[in-house]
């Protein structure tokens, strides 16, 4: 129990004189989940916006199976990502492996299809009346996205939330791929990992109270904008 | 009159069957046109496939003889159109925000979007409103905005799909005078489906009634209330009493026509056997509270009772009970001379001549 | 519109920035973990790299994925310390210029109660071989690392095969975790010095039973990855980085108080021959 206290307030020592070495991490964990997700979506939303409006064989089958698939387990990410980044693989000149990108395309990976399950379901949502009365004022294609992100905000403001709640408690894709090399790729969950095999609970503490931190402040987030958008719709 | 929108050998098909199928239509410039018929029968298939919203499975459509697709494309097409739906659907903005949607959409100019706007905000009296976001709105208010939306634009063609319909009768009734002022004065080309006979009466030019996907038939109306071309018209126009009878026998001009166990002289040549509805308007029924001479002209006196009185301002309905129900149309004044009270006995009928008849199929 | 405006211009700053520095002249090392969880490469890495400007990423794996990683030409160079699987290595051809580095020693570390009855710096076979006939609770890496190959060349040698043994468990986790598993399970474990000291103010239960044995020494080596085999590699930066670990005056004085302090004694011995 003694441990327990004793590392709780030596972490909380650390977050509040705004130790370097524990900021690092912590920083370099929303640099790279905040653009994954970001990169994550804009190919998820604008793929999602044409899977909605494109009419095409086998699109309800491939709906579905965005709907149903739309975890892809980390490792499976990482294990993919890094057979690719290898030196002699496929994109090895690139020399991507154990670097941040390399654990930006892992967890864009990851995250793509989580936010494109999300704002699939969000557009559909959108009435197809509502699209031709759109096409009927005269819209084109950039208008009615434009609308139709802006009418599904709340959703599609989800959709990358939790996709971001994804990628930044992830740790099998980021471990593979980025190596978790100290000050380069080590990220608040592969942080926790060695700081706990080094004996070293406080800062592992320090790294799984921000995480906590972050993971719950999403849900809380998620929450409230479910709460309204069903006051709104309901 | 120019035709601005001609239809040659239209066909729609869902699933391999058949939603639309229209061998030819020709609407003239400036006229409103109003689509009538059953639920399913393509009137809203029929709208968004003329307003360029859905692909026809073939056939070709001509705006001002220029056919869409080729010679004009679709894209050019919507820019001259507008449409209203039932539902409202405003975006989550302001007022202002979705009347001048549209109008953003052609890149128009800011100060000339701004005065215009202002102009349609003040023809549809909600320029009060024009702040508040779109969802605060109750149900007429939103539909001004959402036909305002139209109108702004100053369409060659409006198409309205059904607009009225989930409106309160003072709200429809407002809007409709607003919306016909300046459909008037504006000439704008209008395709409205509807259910409402008297909107279909007071806007229309044109009324075309469809079933399962056919034109069954067009005209003015008068030519639809005096010749009403199946059930469905004759209930829709207002031919309340609707009988289904049976030929028993052919006479000179005409026949007669077994309807429960009453025997109805009618017109027309209809040979033995065959099944025919017979609409009879209200307003062409009599009521008597005497038998009355044999001189008569009416063939069809029958004996009833009185089951039920409504008062519809103008006029009162009243349902008599022969055996089977029917409908008249009869002043105030004609009630409080014969004194007519829930109840009565009475003695009502008709000319054969007022009969319409229509073979059942 | 002016919020808007803002996100946008903010968008495009974070997406341009360079946000992570240019790293070209870069070294993989695969390192054993038992090495990477004491610190010491955390203390020395940064004085290679402030010297010549490379940048060398540690990626800390068992001795045998290090091999691993080194026979697919993925890494530049190897901290390992599986003295036989390093000499088929460089037989293979994948290795070259293989450098004994620094060295400790393992330990066979049990719990206080001794329920193996093992006596204090008894032959190591002996001490298995009680655990064995115990069937006392015996936590292994069985992770292919050093100390794995170490421990199972010892069962080997006491001619018992633990695998099945409900009393004999493998974690697949590195040597520190596998530590405080083996502490909190009150298991017998075979542990380098280095993590052992690293970790021993964690351990409460766990207690030296065998060390300083002559046929426990725990030798770590740098080998370069065999260039010829690979076409990617920075050769160049391996051989500048063994020749600045085992020549530098800097680094030995490092290695030769690296823990004293701390522990009383150094954690990892120069390798001089």
């Amino acid at each position: 129990m003694d441990v327990i206290i004793e590392s709780l307030s030596k972490a909380l020592k650390l977050l509040l004189t705004f130790d370097k070495e524990t900021y690092d991490v912590i920083i370099l964990s929303f640099k790279v989940s905040i653009l994954s997700s970001l990169i994550s979506g804009i190919i998820g939303i604008s793929l999602a916006f044409f899977l909605s409006i494109k009419d095409f064989p086998g699109k309800k089958i491939l709906l579905s199976f965005i709907n149903t698939g739309m975890a892809m387990p980390p490792v499976i990410a990482g294990l993919l990502i890094t057979i690719l980044l290898w030196r002699n693989g496929i994109l090895g000149s690139f020399e991507l492996l154990y670097t941040p990108y390399a654990m930006i395309i892992a967890q864009t990976l990851l995250a793509t299809p989580i936010i494109l399950g999300i704002s699939v379901s969000a557009f559909q949502s959108f009435p197809d009346k509502f699209i031709l009365q759109l096409l009927g004022l005269g819209a084109n294609k950039v208008h009615l996205f434009l609308i139709m992100l802006k009418e599904c905000k709340l959703s599609i403001l989800s959709a990358i939330m939790a996709g971001f709640g994804t990628v930044i408690s992830e740790v099998g894709a980021s471990l593979m791929v980025g190596g978790n090399i100290k000050g380069y790729t080590r990220v608040l969950t592969t942080a926790t990992i060695t700081e706990t095999s080094k004996g070293n609970f406080d800062l592992a503490i320090a790294y799984g109270i921000i995480l906590l931190f972050i993971t719950l402040t999403i849900n809380l987030i998620l929450t409230k904008i479910q709460q309204t958008s069903v006051k709104r719709h309901g | 009159m120019d035709s601005i929108l001609r239809v040659q050998n239209l066909y729609v098909k869902k699933s391999s069957k058949i939603i639309i199928d229209i061998p030819d239509l020709s609407l003239s410039e400036g006229t409103i046109t109003s689509i009538i018929g059953e639920n399913g029968a393509g009137k809203t298939t029929l709208i968004l496939t003329l307003a360029g919203l859905l692909r026809p499975t073939n056939g070709e459509i001509y705006f001002y003889q220029k056919k869409i697709g080729t010679e004009l494309s679709l894209k050019k097409y919507r820019q001259n159109i507008a449409i209203v739906f039932q539902e409202n659907m405003l975006i989550n903005d302001t007022v202002y925000e979705n009347i001048a949607l549209g109008l953003k959409f052609r890149k128009m100019n800011k100060l000339i979007i701004k005065e215009k706007v202002k102009k349609m905000l003040e023809i549809f009296k909600i320029s009060h409103l024009r702040d508040r976001k779109a969802h605060t709105l109750s149900g007429g208010e939103a539909k001004r905005v959402s036909i305002a939306r139209a109108l702004v634009l100053e369409p060659d063609i409006l198409f309205l799909d059904e607009p009225f319909t989930s409106l309160d009768s003072i709200s429809k009734e407002e809007i409709i005078s607003d919306m016909i002022e300046i459909l008037r004065k504006k000439k704008v080309t209008t395709i409205l489906s509807t259910h409402d006979k008297f909107e279909a009466f007071r806007l229309s030019d044109l009324i075309i009634v469809m079933e399962s996907g056919k034109i069954i038939q067009k005209g003015n109306k008068e030519d639809i209330i005096k010749h009403p071309a199946n059930s469905f018209v004759a209930s829709f126009i207002g031919a309340e009493n609707i009988l289904e009878g049976i030929v028993i026998a052919k006479k000179d001009g005409g026949f007669i026509a077994k309807v429960h166990d009453k025997l109805l002289e009618c017109v027309g040549s209809y040979e033995i056997g065959d099944k025919v509805l017979l609409c009879i308007r209200p307003e062409n029924i009599f009521i008597s509270k005497h038998t009355l001479a044999e001189e008569i002209s009416t063939r069809n006196l029958f004996e009833g009772k009185i089951k039920e009185i409504i008062n519809f301002g103008h006029f009162y309905r009243i349902t008599i009970d022969t055996g089977f129900n029917l409908i008249a149309y009869i002043t105030k004044t004609s009630i409080d001379k014969l004194s007519l009270k829930i109840g009565d006995d009475v003695i009502t009928g008709f000319k054969a001549t007022s009969i319409h008849t229509i073979s059942k199929v | 519109m002016a919020n808007k405006f803002t996100v946008t211009i903010l968008l495009i700053l974070i997406l341009t920035t360079p946000i992570f520095s240019a790293q070209n002249k870069t070294i993989i090392l695969a390192t054993t973990t038992s090495v990477q969880d004491s610190g010491l490469l955390e203390v020395i890495i940064p004085l290679f790299e402030k010297k010549t400007g490379y940048f060398v990423k540690t990626i800390a794996v068992g001795s045998g994925q290090a091999m691993a990683l080194g026979k697919r030409g993925e890494a530049d160079l190897l901290l390992v310390h599986s003295p036989e699987e390093e000499i088929k290595f460089i037989k293979e051809g994948y290795g070259i210029n293989r450098k004994s580095f620094i060295y400790n020693d393992y330990l066979l570390l049990g719990p206080k109660s001794n329920p193996a009855k093992i006596i204090y710096n008894e032959n190591i076979v002996e001490a298995f071989k009680k655990i064995s006939k115990t069937k006392s609770l015996f936590i292994s890496r069985g992770d292919n690392s050093g100390t794995h190959i170490k421990e199972l060349y010892i069962w080997s040698k006491a001619g018992i095969n633990p695998n099945g043994e409900r009393w004999y468990q493998e974690t697949g986790n590195g040597m520190g975790q596998t530590l405080i598993i083996a502490d909190e399970k009150d298991g017998y474990i075979l542990s380098d010095r280095g993590t052992y000291l690293t970790l021993k103010r964690r351990l409460k239960n766990l207690a030296i039973i065998i060390d300083k044995e002559e046929s426990l020494k725990n030798v770590y080596s740098l080998i370069e990855v065999n260039p010829d085999k690979f076409k990617n590699l920075n050769n160049r930066g391996a051989k500048l980085f063994i020749e600045f670990m085992t020549t530098s005056k800097e680094v030995k004085d490092i290695i030769k108080s690296f823990g004293k302090k701390e522990f009383g004694e150094p954690i990892f011995y120069l390798f001089s021959q």
